[in-house]
Parts: structure tokens; C-alpha cells; sequence
């Protein structure tokens, strides 16, 4: 009876510790303190006079006095405050928390977002697309030129290695665009398929030099050459599954080892002949929890962590820590299968009730903590090429006129919608899913939402097998034409047809309004919900460089 | 002394029979004299019952919509400790949603699950060991054997393998949870069989012509089933954090509707800036399964003819 007294006691006293232990949690304040560290170094001059102390020794019968001259050093202190600016030690070895690892380390397979992040780390491009000016600028090249029309002609750099030794010339450029093409296509990234706008893999002029021939003008011709090369006698010797297993590219830092869902282990590439990143070794750690990632920052676990919550951003920055917070060309953006089997779907109205019925300016302040930028019903973000003003406020929450359309679309009552939402694959992906799930709900529709894991879902992606009604994805505006791509097994054929008409125009302002159009298409028709850009929210120690991330969530360390 | 008769007695709200020891006294204590000796029991069943009567009436009784969302008050604190209006009783999540209402109605699912899945458990266990405890020999062994197999394998790590590959349906997790503790009931049974099959009462039974079926669920099995049903009480609770260690894993019932483990696994990004997302589906997971263990362990004392007196 005691024991059992006392078992039970304990329990209950236990209970009441946890309970207070977690009520005693510390109020996060909202502040931010950006403390400045200045170190001064004071140095001490110090001259010495110095008195020499020489003495002299007479060997004599008698005794005669010596003259000795002593040796006295005097000190002066003179103080003098001299700023000193300590050279910068970086620490050698970064890990950083990452909430999803890629699936393949080969350059140009599958453009997930969790490849882009570490894939510019390891591998260079021909050319490269910039942030600010939306063109794609060489790299790898000297040069890449429109010659007509149908023309292309790239110059390769003439001092470009890959990490194994081997050089970048035409010849292997051609090698391996020639092995690339005869595998399986659904291992290559939608960059790689550009190619598909070509006659063949291109024609070697000189060892530098390469034309390659379009199959029909097209305003996207360069997109194609944000290739990364792969060593053509490695990949020729390996195949592509065994370039998985010993990847090499022409990138800052080069391969080490990799456990799958565990880590990724790049070391800096001291022969490469371009500038050097500051830290020697960088280890990418798959954290899929965000508390978790935010638990070993502050322990010193890791260094760096990706995604970290805006909820934690007042305490990691009052606790020391740098944040890095940019936007991206990255939307957030939920596709309804609109020929798929959920017959609702296939009403405008009852599509356009669904975007009417989510307060996305809410979920963008509450769910995304205000980061990022939200998308005005399109793809493209203010600013963006073909970001279309027209459409501002077009679907603003209003859950009335939501469940007014389900009326007049003959769905008082509502009805069932299956979807599939990502779990730890973009930022706060689940959180959003739930939130528009719930909205959803409140007008009658019951949503029946399945939750694949990252790896799974990707490949039910890559299959086309994903669960039919709605899904979400990152969808990156340069890879899809800064339109929408419509998701599901068929397309808007009058969709397609605007997105052809629109690739045939070199004028760029005709271009433009081609977009805005096929903006204001897709907008009208409901056929997506677009939420958000998806933020690039670094949090890093205060010990190591100023990290950063481009507009493709393509992580930059300083160079020396 | 069937067992109803054992509880009441137990409970002092009916006299010992004659026969007994201590027959025949008037049971002339207070009602809080009694609820006071009996205070475990008393707790565990209040605990059992309250939750047992949120499951049911939860959607009548939960002030608010546990699924629909507030944007404008994600993390609020419960009202006691920041008096922020409309925060709710134990606060929202981040969603908005209210704590409270969604812990209620989450304990719809585990309990269902719990007791289905015990029912199950019971009805297939005993009915086994009932049939292995009669029969002996080869069917005794073939049933043992099986059961010792089950018993070598790591339930929890077999459960998760198989609800992966088949889904967490609340069909599938009700049936796997219950094939999973048929085995003790069946131990139990069996073990009391062993010796209940060797009275008079039963031998005259067969000597008169019963049938088997007849001996086993008229004569040996309400004679047997005391410890059963305190296993079953007890297993109650293990049920209950399995299905919620089950949902946290993401493994459970794919559903909009809360669970206690899907909201504490919900609440992990957010446990260094709101620990009430956590704290309060763990604690009715926790009062839930001190109330039936509280509550198995009076029903053990009650019915334990060994503790006779000393209680009471």
C-alpha cells in the first residue's frame, strides 16, 4: 500500500515539475539587437635604455679599488591605444541543418530545391542565371551568343577543371551531352530537357567552341547552357549510377562521402583556379524537425540551419546569432487536377470559391512570419518579369461569396477533395496544407489530405502517380517559363497554346505582356492557388562569414 | 462469488454473503469512509469516466470547432496564464486552433481504438486459451506456440512495419493492435483454466454430458475470468500510448481529425516557443493511462480473494 502510495506520489509530482518546468519557459521577446564586437588591442611601447654593467678586474698585489659601471635598465611606459583589426579566423569545418537532403548528387538530375542548395557548392555552370537582371550570364564560358535565329555558339573557358583533373573542352562537352542523352530521360532536370529545343547535342567547331542548332526560335534558347558539366571520361567509365556514387564537378568544394537521409560531406578544392570559399569543410546534415535544428544551433551542434522558424528568429538574434532572411523565385503554389478524376474540380466556380475561401494574407503573416512575398494570383512575385498588377486582389478572402459559388456549382452541401500536402520539403509546407485544408472545410469541403514523406513524394511526383484533387509544390518560376505550370495528367490546351505562341517572341516587352496574359488566364480560370514566395531563412553562429542564398536557394559562402 | 457480487462488495455497497468471512456484518461506514478506502479506484474511474464522456459528447461539448483555425491568435497561452481574450482554457496551437476542444475530441480516436482493440484482444485470447487450456495436447502446443512466436517479435517494431505497408486506416490499427495482445489474455485464461478444469463442478458437468463448448464459456470461463478483466484494464493504457506513439511516428490514423500523438509530433517545431502544444495532449495521454492503471489495479485488489479484509 505505501509503494503504491509512493509510486503514485511520485508520478504525480513528476507531472507537476513538468508542468511547471515548461510554464517557467521563457517569453521569446520580440527585439532585435545587432551587437557590433570592435576589437581594440592596446600595445605597450616600451623603450629600454640600457646601461651596460662592465666590470673590471685588476689582479694586483694590493688592493686597489675598481671602478665598475653598472648596467641599469630604466623602463618607460608609454600607452597608446592602437585599433587593430585581428585577422579573421573562420572556423574549418560548417555543418548545417537542412529539413531535406537530395535524392542524387548528380548535377542536372531532378531541380529540387534541396539539390539546388548544395549543388552550386559542388558544381560549376556553363552559364548562370542572375538574380537581378533575370539573364542568364556565362560562367564556364567566354562568351554565348544568339548567332540567327536558330544559332547558338558557345566559347568555353580555357582553364576550366574538374575535380578528378580532367579539363572542360568542346570535345567532352559533346561527350557527355551525348552519353547524357541516350539515358533514361526521367533522370534529367527540366534544364537538361531544354535541350529538346535542339536539333542534336551540338557540333564541336574547335576545342573551345561549340554551335548547336534550334529547332525553331525560341525566347528561352539560353536557358539550356545553365548546364553543369560532368567529367565526360568519368561519367563515360561510370555511367550515371555509378556518377552517384562518385560525383565530380568543377565546383568550389568536391565530394567526399554520403550516407543517404543522413549527410552529405564536401571538402573545399584547394587546386581549383577560381576563388576559394572560406571555409574548408562543409557538412550538410539532414534535420527534418525545425526545433531540432534550432536545439543544436543553439548547443553548437551545428552552424548553420536552414529554414529556421520566424519564431525563433527574435531569440536566435538575441542570443547571438546572424540571420539571413531572402526571397526567392520560389512559390509556394497548390495545383488543382482540374481533368482528374474529382469531377467538382472541373468547375471554374467551384475552384474559384476554393481561392475565395482561404485568407491567404493571414497565413502568409502567421504561417510564413511575413517572409517571402505573396503572390497576387500568379507565379511571379512583385517585380518578377511578368508580373501582372491586374490581378492584385482578385480571389481576396471573402468565404460568403466561396460558399455562394458551391451554391450556384450544385454543391450546397460540399464534397469530398483528396490531395496530397509535403511534409518538411519547402518552408512551413505542412502547416500551410492544414491551414487551407481547415478554410476549406469551413465552407463544406472535407478534404481528405495524405502526407507522403519527402523521398516518397518525389517520386510519386517524378511517376505522376501522385493522389489526384490538389497538391503543392515550390514551383521555380525560371523553370517554368514565369508562368504557372498547370499539374495533372492533361494540360489546358488553350494554356499550352499561349505558352508556345509566347516562347516564339525575342521582343522582350511583347514578351512580357504574352506572360501577363497567360497570367491573367490562368488567374481567371482558378486553376492554382499561389501563396507565397519561399523565403531563404538562414540562422548561422556569429564565429563564421557572412552566409547567404541566391533568389534559387543556392547556398553561397564568402570567398577569400 | 461472481464477480459483480466481488465488485459490489468491494465497493461496501452490498454485504458479504454467508459462507464468507465477515458475513452477516452490517456494512455500516459512510459513503466517504468508502470512497476514501477505495480512493485509487475511485480516481482511476473518475479519470476513465471523465475522458470517457468528453469521447462521447465531444462534439457537443467542446466550445469551440477544434479544426477550424484563428490566424489572428496563433500560440495564445492558456487564459489562467496570460488573460488574453479568447485564448481558450489551455490556448491555441498554431493555427489558432483550441487546445482544449482538439484534446477532447482526440480522445475519441484513442479511446475507440483502445477499446476495440482490447476487445478484440480479449474475444480472440480467450477464446484461444479457453480452447488450448481444454484440449491440451496438440492444440494446446500449436496455440502456445504461436503465441511464443508473437511474444519473441518486437510488437511495436512489427506494428509499424505492417501499418506502413498497409496504411493507418482506424480499421487496421484496431485490428493489429488487438491481434497484438491477444497472447497475455490467452496465457491468462489458460492458466486458470489449469485449474478450474480439474473441479468437481466441471467433472460433473462433463460426467452429466455438457458439451465442450458448454464447459468452457458456462463453467470455466466466468469462473476464470477475474484476472482478464484486470489484464484488460490494465492493457486499456498500453493501448492507448501505443496508438499515440503510433501518431506521432505519423503512422496513425490518416485523418483531419486530432489525435493526442499527431498533435504532440505537430507541436515539435514549435516546443521552444509555445510548450503548451505539447504539454496538454501529453498530460491527458498521461491521465488517461494513470486512470486505467489506477483503476486495474483496485479491480486486482478488489477481486484478489487474498486481500480479502484488508481493504475492506
Amino acid at each position: 500500500m505505501t509503494y503504491r502510495a509512493l509510486k503514485y506520489s511520485l508520478v504525480a509530482v513528476m507531472s507537476v515539475l513538468l508542468i511547471a518546468a515548461f510554464g517557467c519557459t521563457k517569453e521569446v521577446e520580440v527585439e532585435k539587437i545587432v551587437e557590433v564586437e570592435v576589437t581594440k588591442e592596446v600595445k605597450v611601447e616600451v623603450p629600454v635604455e640600457v646601461e651596460k654593467v662592465v666590470e673590471k678586474y685588476v689582479t694586483v698585489q694590493k688592493e686597489v679599488p675598481v671602478n665598475v659601471e653598472k648596467e641599469v635598465t630604466k623602463f618607460v611606459t608609454v600607452q597608446k591605444e592602437v585599433e587593430v583589426t585581428a585577422p579573421v579566423v573562420y572556423p574549418e569545418d560548417m555543418v548545417v541543418a537542412v529539413g531535406a537532403l537530395p535524392v542524387t548528387l548528380v548535377g542536372n538530375t531532378i531541380p529540387s530545391l534541396q539539390s539546388r542548395l548544395f549543388s552550386r557548392l559542388m558544381y560549376g555552370q556553363l552559364a548562370a542565371l542572375n538574380d537581378a537582371t533575370g539573364q542568364v550570364e556565362p560562367e564556364h564560358l567566354e562568351s554565348l551568343t544568339l548567332v540567327d535565329d536558330t544559332t547558338v555558339e558557345i566559347k568555353l573557358k580555357k582553364d576550366i577543371l574538374f575535380h578528378n583533373g580532367e579539363k572542360l573542352d568542346a570535345n567532352g562537352l559533346k561527350k557527355s551531352f551525348d552519353i547524357l542523352s541516350n539515358l533514361d530521360p526521367a533522370k534529367f532536370t527540366w534544364k537538361f530537357t531544354g535541350f529538346k529545343d535542339y536539333e542534336d547535342t551540338g557540333t564541336v567547331v574547335d576545342d573551345y567552341t561549340m554551335r548547336f542548332k534550334l529547332t525553331a526560335p525560341i525566347d528561352r534558347w539560353a536557358s539550356a547552357f545553365t548546364f553543369m558539366p560532368l567529367a565526360p571520361d568519368h561519367l563515360e567509365k561510370v555511367g550515371l549510377d555509378g556518377y552517384t556514387d562518385d560525383p565530380v564537378g568543377t565546383g568550389p568544394y568536391k565530394y567526399v562521402n554520403w550516407e543517404r537521409d543522413n549527410f552529405i560531406q564536401l571538402t573545399r578544392w584547394d587546386e581549383n583556379p577560381g576563388p576559394k570559399p572560406v571555409i574548408k569543410n562543409v557538412k550538410l546534415r539532414h534535420v527534418p524537425e525545425a526545433a531540432v535544428r534550432v536545439a543544436g544551433l543553439m548547443a553548437g551542434e551545428f552552424q548553420v540551419i536552414a529554414a529556421a522558424p520566424p519564431e525563433n528568429v527574435p531569440g536566435l538574434i538575441k542570443d547571438g546569432f546572424n540571420i539571413f532572411v531572402g526571397d526567392s523565385m520560389q512559390s509556394m503554389y497548390i495545383g488543382f487536377d482540374i481533368y482528374g478524376s474529382s469531377e467538382p474540380l472541373s468547375d471554374v466556380r467551384v475552384r474559384q470559391a476554393l481561392l475565395y475561401a482561404v485568407d491567404m494574407d493571414a497565413m502568409h503573416k502567421t504561417i510564413a512570419g511575413g517572409y517571402g512575398s505573396r503572390l497576387q494570383c500568379q507565379i511571379v512575385a512583385p517585380g518578377g518579369f511578368g508580373y501582372n498588377e491586374a490581378l492584385v486582389g482578385r480571389y481576396d478572402y471573402d468565404p460568403a461569396k466561396a460558399k455562394e459559388l458551391l451554391k450556384e456549382a450544385g454543391y450546397e452541401n460540399g464534397f469530398d477533395l483528396p490531395g496530397s500536402a509535403t511534409t518538411a520539403r519547402y518552408f512551413r509546407d505542412r502547416s500551410l496544407l492544414d491551414a487551407v485544408a481547415a478554410q476549406w472545410s469551413a465552407i463544406g469541403v472535407n478534404v481528405k489530405m495524405s502526407y507522403p514523406e519527402s523521398a516518397e513524394w518525389l517520386q510519386l511526383l517524378i511517376n505522376g502517380t501522385l493522389p489526384e484533387g490538389f497538391m503543392n509544390i515550390g514551383l521555380n518560376w525560371y523553370l517554368s517559363d514565369n508562368t504557372t505550370s498547370m499539374w495533372g495528367a492533361k494540360s489546358d490546351p488553350d494554356f499550352v497554346d499561349m505558352r508556345s505562341a509566347k516562347s516564339v517572341i525575342t521582343d522582350p516587352v511583347a514578351r512580357e505582356a504574352k506572360v501577363k496574359e497567360i497570367a491573367e488566364y490562368i488567374c481567371d480560370s482558378a486553376q492554382a492557388l499561389h501563396a507565397y514566395t519561399i523565403p531563404s531563412v538562414f540562422a548561422y553562429s556569429s564565429d563564421l562569414p557572412a552566409i547567404s542564398a541566391t533568389k534559387s536557394f543556392e547556398l553561397q559562402i564568402p570567398t577569400e | 462469488m461472481p464477480i459483480l457480487n466481488k465488485l459490489l462488495v468491494g465497493l461496501s455497497l452490498r454485504d458479504k454473503p454467508e459462507g464468507i468471512i465477515g458475513a452477516g456484518k452490517k456494512n455500516r461506514r459512510s459513503l466517504g469512509h468508502r470512497l476514501w478506502v477505495n480512493r485509487m479506484g475511485v480516481v482511476g474511474g473518475v479519470l476513465m469516466l471523465a475522458f470517457l464522456v468528453g469521447a462521447l459528447l465531444g462534439p457537443w461539448i467542446t466550445p469551440h470547432d477544434p479544426v477550424a483555425i484563428d490566424l489572428s491568435r496563433p500560440f495564445a497561452k492558456p487564459i489562467w496564464l496570460d488573460m488574453q481574450e479568447g485564448a481558450g482554457i489551455l490556448g491555441k496551437d498554431n493555427l489558432g486552433r483550441d487546445i482544449f476542444s482538439r484534446v477532447i475530441v482526440g480522445s475519441r480516436t484513442s479511446l475507440i481504438v483502445a477499446f476495440s482493440a482490447v476487445s478484440i484482444g480479449i474475444l480472440s485470447g480467450v477464446t484461444l486459451g479457453l480452447i488450448a487450456g481444454y484440449k491440451r495436447g496438440l492444440v494446446d502446443d500449436i496455440i502456445m506456440r504461436v503465441a511464443d512466436t508473437q511474444t519473441a517479435i518486437p510488437f511495436l517494431v512489427l506494428l509499424i512495419a505492417v501499418i506502413a505497408f498497409l496504411g493507418g486506416s482506424l480499421m487496421n490499427m484496431i485490428l493489429f493492435l488487438g491481434l497484438g495482445s491477444w497472447v497475455g489474455f490467452a496465457r491468462l485464461i489458460r492458466g486458470e483454466e489449469l485449474s478450474i478444469r480439474e473441479r468437481d463442478y466441471v467433472h460433473a458437468a462433463q460426467a452429466l454430458g455438457a458439451s465442450d463448448l458448454r464447459i468452457m464459456f458456462r463453467h470455466i470461463l466466468p469462473n476464470g475470468l477475474q484476472p482478464v478483466i484486470v489484464a484488460a484494464s490494465l492493457s486499456f493504457g498500453s493501448v492507448i500510448l501505443t496508438e499515440a506513439a503510433l501518431s506521432f511516428l505519423g503512422l496513425g490514423v490518416a485523418t483531419q481529425i486530432p489525435t493526442w500523438g499527431k498533435m504532440v509530433a505537430d507541436s515539435r517545431d514549435y516546443v521552444t516557443v509555445a510548450w503548451h502544444l505539447s504539454v496538454f495532449p501529453a498530460v491527458a495521454i498521461m491521465l488517461v493511462v494513470l486512470g486505467a492503471n489506477l483503476f486495474g489495479d483496485w479491480l486486482r485488489d478488489v477481486l484478489d480473494p487474498r486481500l480479502k479484509g484488508k481493504r475492506l
